[in-house]
């Protein structure tokens, strides 16, 4: 028998506030154990929970990136557990009344949409040491804001599921709201997967998949645990609710815990924060400062006339795409632009390790350069070579293009001296093309070339020799 | 019925351990507690959902960080730590 | 010094000590010895702080000399010991925190101490604050000054013990579900329970966060106005804290009661009232009537479910509360088991008392899956309901007037024996904590036993001037007995 997979994704992003969600210790990456803690964020008696404002913002622009309603009321909950990596033992979540409900993204072949996202606050982390059979917590984390995005089981294979998770990481990191690093775990997915025979339209006991970090374990996880759970069916046994764990070096799933020792969260309204009421105004103020999102950035660069590969590129990267619009304001030429961009600029930056947030070079030198390179300025073999040396100098192309004597020269009188000069000294060669061997036209144009240096316009040289042989 | 069970089911919750003596007496104990509670169980409900008081944007800490608590302090009150993080037994 | 301690309010001792009748130092000094002295027979003080006390006293002496000295500067005050002050331990009457020392000071700790006040030492009380004898505390049962016999009341026994026997001019306790006021009424002193909002809560351990509050505990309910005003207003570190300019509140204050209409909620007055108490409240509301207040029976019909709700909730919330303490960042922590799990429950088991047990026990019985709608959220409803039946009654009430406690004190071992005989007993005082609405329980009469009656003044959100100025004026015609040892 076919079986279906029915996927349903959890994605975890941490915000990229400045501090932490519940108190003002800050919540960069790193930071030595236990150096940003404090009587809130490790869960000293007596201390409270202060929410930040910024974290409701990012959620905000994270729900208007995903398309979500945005819900003008929302409050937080506590979720009771007992780890050794969460002080209070319970988590401040949002529970009853997210932030954002009712999203969607577009992939490929369908719409995914979302049944939510949630404001809530990481944990912290243990380091293990089996030898003295302890652990030791490090508060750090603790308190970090995540928002959570779960979506409806509309997912029906693993393509799709990295698909959806690759689309949502790249809408956060446009809107700013996280970087999306999964390999630092500031984007983290859990999945829950069940399997139905094909044309069933009752699904099938699900498991999840805990604390997946990279799409590629995504895609693993999702085609393991598909081939476990149809070899269970075929012997006629039965899947288990349960929680599972990844191995990325084994490529197995195994159990953390059964739904039968599930945790009983005991869920109530979290009483030292009162719910937050935002304004549709302040919405709108918060989608002002939303930037075009990679969707509709990808249809204008397709109307521009890009290809559709080219533009999948472009946008992959926003601050490429950032600096290809910048660009386009100093010569709107899409199509040159782009190809300079993804031929030689992505090149040049894979090269030397150079990502586009650290690109120095002014879109607007970059802009002259894709010109100069088109109304013959410059030769397109010299264009390389002032990029290069833009990047190095930032200096502007037009003077590296003077300092080098690459500018080319439309003087055709000189080149007609030059030309007469070669065409004298290789009568043979002249002879062989009025005979009808067209391959040592090169071999002219190559000669005047090297006569003339790199001055010399290709295009000119090329129609006066042309003119000349044909006499 | 609050039996004995239930009992150990919300000691398991509670993460308190009893021993088998004090279970039977905990038990008894809240089961006449619970009997207390059961008043409620004949009031009917006819509010819709809570209209709560809420806070505004504004009225929300800004995202500015501050500086953290020395380590030594945050430490301090923990009965087993290394000079940098509290230690936890294994696990299970 | 001794008799000045006895008889004196705040705002006299303040004078004294601007007018260098007497400097911080010995009036400390004076406090300080009769604590000691009636500490043994008591229990009322955990921790006494003399070193520091006698070090703030220098400081808030120099205060004085320039001339820059505020209402409670030099002045000595107990502190619940479920108040957090920095280096000194906060136990909430527990073994789990028995060496718990905070690394940061309570808000209202903090403003006392930028007043310049002296804290002399943290006050005993029932085990985190549940319960009202002050009996479950692990540092011993606290005794009631009127009858070392009896209990104290409690939670905030040990605070009340101390401000009757003039351990201290007055005191800080906490108020979840009558803490405060109870003790008060058993003691023969004033508290005060703030509106819900009116004090932060930062650095009150909690026990039931959205019941907690801060009160004041004095001689007279001036006193508590004072104590009020210095720690009162807005906090940016507890957002549940209001953001209402609360000192002007206070300094209209609004002494007497005349034109103001009083209301006596009859199922207040039920069986499970004793009849001297009933007797010793109407005759308070015939002084009110006396002074020009109109006196008007009102009903609050859905009283019968507030102490299940109020239960329900509160357990709820302190089970979730008292998680954070397993025995690894803090508190104690068993020496029997390997692994984290074993730890926990031995740690959890260990230090705490059987109270404590059964409240979380009965939280997370509230809260867990197949019972949440029928005990938690049901609580929830009850809760808005009776806000709403209060809503009502306030139109045409300025303030409600009720007993503080079914009975005066009772033996120490009686009615602590049995849970639900003690939680029944709440009956008079939950509503504000419920509600979050200000209550004051003052003195209205001695029973046959000479034991302390008291009764209690509710009103609106934000009305303490008007509760306070209202027991200002029946104690200014109450003649009050002294407790003597």
């Amino acid at each position: 028998m076919n079986y279906q997979t029915v996927i349903g994704l959890e994605i975890h992003a941490e915000l990229l506030t400045r501090s932490k969600v519940f108190c003002s210790c800050s919540a960069e990456f790193g930071g030595e154990e236990n150096t940003r803690v404090c009587p809130r964020c490790s869960g000293a008696p007596g201390s409270l929970p202060l929410f930040n404002r910024g974290a409701a913002e990012l959620a905000v622009k994270a729900g208007l990136a995903l398309n979500c309603k945005i819900n003008n009321f929302s409050a937080f909950d506590r979720k009771n557990y007992f780890y050794p990596d969460l002080p209070k033992a319970y988590q401040i979540t949002q529970f009853f009344s997210p932030i954002c409900s009712d999203g969607y993204v577009n992939i490929s072949t369908k719409k995914i949409r979302i049944n939510r996202i949630h404001i809530e606050e990481d944990a912290g982390k243990l380091i293990h040491d089996d030898v003295k059979k302890i652990s030791l917590a490090d508060y750090n984390r603790c308190g970090v804001p995540l928002i959570e995005i779960v979506t409806e089981p509309d997912i029906r294979s693993a393509e799709e599921a990295k698909e959806f998770t690759a689309a949502v990481a790249l809408a956060l990191k446009y809107a700013g709201v996280c970087d999306a690093r999964m390999e630092q775990g500031s984007l983290r997915c859990d999945v829950n997967i069940s399997i139905m025979p094909e044309g069933s339209e009752v699904f099938g006991t699900r498991t999840e998949i805990k604390n997946l970090n990279s799409l590629r374990s995504i895609g693993r996880a999702i085609e393991y645990e598909y081939s476990r759970q149809k070899a269970l069916l075929e012997k006629g046994e039965r899947v288990i609710q349960q929680t599972l764990h990844w191995d990325d070096a084994t490529g197995v799933t195994t159990a953390l815990r059964s739904k039968e020792e599930a945790h009983d969260y005991r869920y109530f309204p979290e009483p030292d924060i009162p719910p937050m009421f935002i304004t549709d105004e302040e919405i709108s103020a918060i989608a002002a400062t939303l930037p075009e999102m990679p969707e509709s950035r990808k249809v204008r660069y397709s109307n521009q006339g890009l290809a559709d590969a080219d533009a999948t590129l472009l946008i992959a990267d926003k601050a490429l795409a950032d600096f290809y619009d910048e660009a386009l304001k100093g010569y709107n030429n899409p199509k040159s632009v782009a190809t300079m961009i993804i031929v030689e600029l992505l090149r040049r930056m894979n090269d030397s390790g150079l990502s586009a947030e650290e690109l120095a070079v002014l879109p607007a030198d970059f802009a002259e350069l894709c010109k100069m390179a088109d109304d013959g300025t410059v030769s397109r073999g010299a264009a390389k070579d002032i990029l290069k040396q833009m990047l190095e100098t930032l200096k502007k192309p037009m003077d590296i293009a003077a300092e080098n004597g690459m500018i080319m020269s439309n003087d055709s009188s000189e080149v007609e001296t030059a030309v007469d000069k070669i065409l004298a000294a290789n009568p043979k060669a002249v002879e062989e093309f009025k005979g009808g061997s067209t391959k040592v036209f090169g071999f002219l144009m190559g000669q005047t070339c090297r006569t003339l240096g790199k001055s010399a316009n290709p295009a000119i040289i090329k129609k006066i020799l042309e003119e000349k042989l044909m006499k | 019925m609050f039996d004995i069970k239930l009992a150990t089911h919300l000691a398991e919750l509670s993460k308190i351990s009893f021993s088998q003596t004090e279970l039977q007496k905990i038990t008894k104990e809240m089961d006449e507690i619970i009997a207390l509670m059961d008043t409620v169980s004949d009031f009917e409900i006819t509010e819709n959902s809570a209209v709560n008081p809420t806070v505004n944007m504004d009225d929300i800490r800004q995202d500015i960080p501050k500086k953290s608590m020395p380590r030594k302090d945050i430490l301090k009150n923990a009965a087993q730590k290394t000079g940098k993080a509290f230690t936890v037994p294994k696990v299970v | 010094m001794k008799e000045l301690i006895k008889k004196s309010t705040l705002s006299e001792l303040g004078m004294g000590l601007k007018n260098k009748e007497f400097s911080s130092v010995e009036l400390t000094t004076a406090y300080l010895e009769q604590a000691r002295a009636m500490n043994g027979q008591t229990a009322a003080f955990i921790t006494l702080t003399e070193e520091q006390a006698l070090e703030s006293a220098k400081k808030a002496d120099e205060l004085i000399a320039s001339g820059k000295s505020k209402p409670l500067t030099g002045i000595p005050l107990g502190i619940k010991d479920n108040i957090c002050t920095k280096g000194i331990k906060t136990t909430c009457a527990s073994k789990m925190l028995e060496d718990f020392c905070p690394i940061y000071d309570a808000t209202a700790v903090a403003r006392l101490k930028k007043q310049g006040a002296v804290i002399i030492g943290k006050t005993n009380m029932d085990e985190f604050a549940m319960g009202s004898s002050s009996g479950t505390s692990y540092f011993g049962a606290v005794s009631n000054p009127y009858d070392l016999t009896r209990v104290p009341g409690g939670s905030s026994g040990g605070s009340a013990a101390a401000v009757a026997l003039n351990m201290c001019a007055a005191a800080l306790g906490s108020d979840t579900g009558g803490s405060v006021r109870q003790p008060a009424a058993f003691c023969g002193i004033t508290g005060l329970k703030p509106t819900y909002g009116a004090v932060s809560r930062y650095g009150l351990i909690a026990f039931a966060s959205s019941f907690d509050q801060i009160g004041t505990m004095a001689k007279t309910a001036d006193d508590c106005g004072i104590l009020l005003g210095a720690i009162a207003g807005k906090d940016e570190f507890d957002s549940t804290c209001s953001a209402l300019p609360f000192k002007n509140c206070l300094s209209a204050l609004n002494r007497g009661v005349k034109k103001l209409t009083i209301g006596l909620p009859k199922e207040f007055f039920g069986d499970q009232i004793d009849s001297s108490v009933k007797s010793a409240v109407f005759s308070a509301a015939e002084v009110y009537k006396n002074m020009g207040a109109e006196i008007k029976e009102v009903s609050l019909p859905d009283l019968k479910y507030a102490v299940a709700a109020y239960y329900l909730i509160s357990s709820a919330e302190a089970a979730s509360n008292l998680s954070r303490y397993d025995g690894i960042k803090y508190g104690h922590r068993s020496k029997n088991g390997k692994t984290y799990e074993d730890v926990i429950k031995n740690s959890r088991r260990e230090g705490f008392g059987k109270e404590v047990k059964r409240r979380i026990m009965l939280g997370n019985y509230a809260l867990s899956s197949g019972y949440y709608e029928a005990y938690y959220s049901k609580a929830v409803k009850i809760r808005q309901r009776l806000k709403t039946e209060l809503d009502e009654i306030f139109k045409s009430c300025d303030f409600i007037l009720t007993p503080t406690a079914p009975t005066t004190a009772y033996k120490k071992g009686s009615v602590e024996k049995n849970p639900t005989q003690m939680y029944s007993a709440d009956i008079c005082t939950v509503m504000a904590n419920i509600a979050g609405l200000p209550a004051v329980s003052t003195t209205c009469g001695y029973d046959k036993n000479g034991l302390p009656i008291g009764m209690s003044l509710m009103g609106k959100a934000f009305s303490e001037a008007t509760i306070i100025g209202a027991a200002s004026a029946f104690e200014a015609v109450f003649e009050r007995r002294e407790a003597v040892l």
